[in-house]
């Protein structure tokens, strides 16, 4: 006995969606919980083999790796498979096999965190979702996004800018290569006792930002000392490596010893740092002002020849670290007197700002000169060891103190910079469990936390019965989500996606009360609200759960058998 | 005593055994899933970049060229960089590896000291009430995992009542101009008792029970019967005459452990957050970090295999029966 709706669906999709819903209904398709609220299922006797779907790879961080997040991953498989018929497997792999195995395509469904970097939706936009981008893992590719994706990177004018950010969310949110467990909050705990609680500030970073470091107020002698955990030790402290820009452990401690042109400010808003002001002259050609009187740790000045040095250097080396953001992308930089800087860049490219002018240290052009000719690293000065023997100088907030790599790293306020910190110096020292760094939090070892792994409601607990400490609570910038490999069945055809969309939809605020104790916000789109500007709140998504999932795959076609296993639609088979 | 041939030729045989384990070892970590590439993560490196990183450590040439560059500077003590560090793995490792044998090496010498002692006077006590509350509280003792009782420790004696450090090596604010001053502070000693107990505890066992064993058995030997005929004391018997006897077998336990203490007590460094190379071993080989991976292990088989020659070549001069090498 084959229905109705099934047997037409190869034809089209579309004309099949009004009637099937009516003449297709069944409930008996997978036995007990099988079949359950699936209104819509179309059950089919005797199909072929080919047509079952395979398993579906979920490839997953351990438990161990992030508790919450393999829960999640753990809620959504079991409904896909018990509820939907869909075979799916949750595969944890260590660490550095997530993103071999991703890279390679070796997957159907891989989740993490993600966000966007300094607060440019740029990074997002074109690297991850257009054809050619850098981290395109998905394999997503659509000609209508290609073109919005690149148009939004030259469009100068912010609301036009807007309006095509949004846009693009949009069509990713119908298309869904990716689909969001949900936007993260955070609970940082500090030493109420030793700092003014309104000088406190937290970002999308938590506690461990500039802006706190420089304006935190201590009450007392014990807060002029923050000791901090800091997470894993930093291991690569050489501002031109690539590992020291991207993990935190060690783009924190750089990011506080270096001046940048500007920062990102606490709402992701650029804000004048090493220049006090900036202006787009035409699409391809932006000239910064630099502060006067600033110095670097040797006191010697920091003057325009520097920037013009450390862009030039990185133009005729290429570092690995900076070649999506310098070398692809400014043709040549020019001083005008000591304090005037004009770059002229390839094509117009406004995440400039953020990007490269957010992220580029200002580096000390006598000190690295001289650094290079004396380790013999004029080639790849990204390779000098930079230690005790050879710290680092730099402009920032904080200077090079002592480092104990893997015990302590040392950084004391430089008192002649513009923010000068409240506060004499930093430590962080690492402590290997949760447990201890929360004692030590309780028993004064710890100012505050930069980190916390642990378990969010114990600290919240601890927090509250303790009249010492005190927290704050924040919205990160990023999103743990699900993304789809489009290139390989099942999650090739649209309407999958969006099925598994929905499911995901569905299971939100199971997820964000079991796996993340309450600390998290229902997420429809690859923009973190924190990023307000650039958030769309009403990007396409997919609603109505299982029975929402199901209609969208049997209006494509797909169909169940008598034990409840989803099959293609016909035409179409697995891997 | 030792034939000087023999030593020559035992020591060839050592370094042929570290060429194979050396040879496995290269092979082994690059058999591993994942990449060095992967630890980069967050936000992760573009295509360009990894690829310009990849060729940067010469991953991209087939894999004997990689073995073969990798001998040569092996054979010349050069163990290279890591990728993760980016600095050198032989400072890397000499610095983890200071780390982590002024924890275990205080801790062995502590355990073998107090174990062999009280080995032979409970082989000595043999049958009585003593002995017997002796050897229920060992094996008790012994039996705890040691990660455990050194969570239970630093519950009681640093979180509780807060009278020792919960971790590391020294106080946040200190710091030392020279190594020497930093393993010889009283900053740093302080830091070591916690760590050190909890391993001294559990490492007692086996040299206790060991010597325990050895002295039952000798203490049925007719020369313990001269002895006592001689009319000596019960000590000068136990210590003099049947102690230097039945110490051999703790000699070797003791040459074996000081080997295996390279590789460190991951669990108690984790626990009380030591820096030490058991940990960095463990980090390097998740983090696919080979150079440190294997330099580390190398190490550790370099040691174990030494220590097991040097304990034979020990047996020659604390037993005069023992010869070695002659047929």
């Amino acid at each position: 006995m084959r229905k109705m709706g099934a047997a037409g669906a190869a034809i089209g999709s579309v004309s099949i969606a009004g009637c099937s819903g009516e003449q297709t209904t069944t409930t008996d398709g997978g036995g007990d919980d099988g079949g359950g609220g699936s209104g819509a299922r179309v059950v089919e006797e005797d199909l072929p083999e080919e047509r079952m779907m395979d398993d579906v790879i979920h490839l997953a961080y351990t438990e161990q790796y992030n508790p919450g997040r393999y829960q999640a991953n753990r809620l959504v498989d079991q409904r896909l498979t018990d509820e939907m018929g869909i075979p799916t497997v949750t595969d944890p792999v260590e660490a550095t096999v997530v993103s071999d195995r991703e890279e390679s395509g070796d997957y159907d469904i891989v989740t993490y965190r993600w966000s966007a970097n300094n607060g440019e939706p740029d990074s997002i936009i074109v690297t991850r979702f257009a054809s050619d981008g850098s981290e395109n893992w998905t394999g997503f590719s659509s000609e209508e996004y290609d073109e919005i994706a690149y148009e939004q990177r030259q469009e100068t004018d912010d609301e036009t800018r807007q309006e095509l950010v949004h846009e693009a969310q949009d069509i990713i949110g119908e298309q869904r290569p990716e689909n969001q467990y949900l936007f993260n909050e955070y609970y940082y705990a500090f030493r109420s006792d030793r700092f003014e609680e309104d000088s406190v500030v937290v970002t999308d970073t938590g506690l461990r930002n500039i802006w706190n470091y420089t304006q935190i107020e201590p009450k007392n002698e014990e807060g002029n000392t923050i000791i901090t955990n800091n997470w894993d030790p930093s291991d690569q402290l050489n501002p031109l490596n690539a590992n020291a820009i991207g993990p935190s452990r060690n783009w924190v401690p750089t990011r506080f010893m270096h001046d940048f042109l500007i920062r990102t400010g606490p709402e992701l808003e650029a804000q004048p740092w090493a220049a006090t002001e900036w202006e787009w002259e035409d699409d391809t050609t932006v000239t910064f002002q630099l502060r006067e009187g600033m110095t670097f740790h040797d006191g010697e000045p920091v003057t325009a020849s520097d920037v013009v040095w450390t862009y030039e250097m990185m133009l005729d080396l290429e570092p690995p670290a900076y070649l999506n953001n310098v070398v692809q992308v400014v043709d040549s930089v020019e001083q005008d007197g000591d304090y005037t800087v004009t770059f002229t860049l390839e094509e117009p490219y406004v995440p400039f700002i953020k990007t490269t002018a957010g992220i580029v240290p200002i580096l000390p052009e006598h000190y690295w000169t001289a650094l290079m000719e004396e380790t013999g690293t004029t080639e790849q000065p990204w390779q000098i060891t930079i230690d005790d023997d050879n710290p680092v100088v730099g402009s920032g907030p904080f200077q090079w103190g002592t480092w104990d790599q893997g015990s302590r790293f040392e950084m004391p306020s430089f008192d002649d910079h513009f923010m000068a910190p409240n506060i004499d110096r930093r430590i962080q020292r690492p402590l290997s469990t949760s447990d201890a760094e929360m004692e030590a939090l309780i028993n004064g070892d710890y100012d505050l936390l930069d980190y916390w792994f642990g378990d969010t409601q114990q600290l919240q607990e601890t927090v509250e019965e303790n009249d010492s400490l005190g927290a704050i609570e924040t919205l990160g910038s990023g999103r743990q989500s699900a993304w789809v490999n489009c290139q390989r069945p099942p999650f090739d055809h649209v309407p999958m996606r969006q099925a598994f969309n929905a499911v995901v939809n569905d299971t939100q605020q199971t997820i964000i009360d079991e796996a993340f104790d309450g600390f998290g916000q229902e997420a429809r789109t690859f923009i973190n609200p924190s990023l307000e500007f650039w958030h769309n709140e009403d990007t396409t998504f997919f609603d109505g759960g299982i029975e929402g999932a199901t209609t969208i795959l049997a209006d494509a076609g797909y169909v169940w058998d008598e034990e409840g296993n989803i099959h293609y639609p016909e035409g179409m088979t697995g891997k | 005593m030792v034939n000087k041939r023999y030593v020559a030729r035992r020591f060839a045989l050592m370094l042929a055994s570290l060429f194979i384990v050396i040879t496995i070892l290269f092979f082994l970590f690059r058999q591993v899933p994942g990449g060095p590439m992967s630890a980069f993560t967050n936000p992760r490196m573009s295509q360009a970049a990894r690829q310009a990183v990849i060729e940067q450590y010469g991953l991209n040439d087939p894999l004997w060229r990689q073995y073969i560059r990798y001998m040569v500077n092996v054979a010349q003590l050069d163990f290279g960089q890591s990728f993760y560090y980016g600095s050198s793995v032989s400072a890397l490792i000499t610095d983890r590896f200071l780390n982590t044998m002024s924890l275990m090496l205080t801790a062995f010498t502590i355990s073998y000291t107090v174990g062999t002692y009280l080995g032979a006077q409970l082989g000595w006590l043999r049958g009585t009430a003593k002995e017997r509350v002796g050897m229920v509280v060992v094996l008790f003792v012994r039996s705890m995992p040691v990660f455990w009782t050194g969570m239970v420790i630093l519950y009681v004696f640093g979180f509780q009542l807060d009278v020792f450090p919960i971790g590391g090596m020294r106080e946040s604010t200190a710091s030392y101009d020279t190594t020497t001053a930093k393993f010889l502070s009283t900053d740093f000693l302080y830091h070591l008792v916690l760590p050190v107990f909890t391993l001294s505890t559990y490492y007692t066992g086996l040299p206790l029970l060991l010597m325990r064993n050895n002295i039952l058995e000798v203490l049925s030997e007719s020369y313990i019967d001269t002895a006592r005929a001689k009319g000596l004391t019960n000590r000068r018997v136990l210590f003099v005459h049947a102690a230097r006897t039945a110490i051999l077998p703790v000699v070797t336990a003791f040459a074996i452990a000081i080997g295996f203490a390279v590789g460190g007590q991951v669990l108690i460094e984790q626990v009380f957050s030591w820096p030490g190379l058991g940990r960095e071993m463990v980090q390097a080989s998740l983090r696919s970090d080979y150079p440190v991976a294997q330099g580390a292990f190398a190490l550790l088989s370099a040691i174990v295999i030494t220590m097991n020659f040097v304990a034979d070549l020990a047996y020659t001069y604390l037993d005069p029966r023992v010869r070695l090498g002659e047929s």
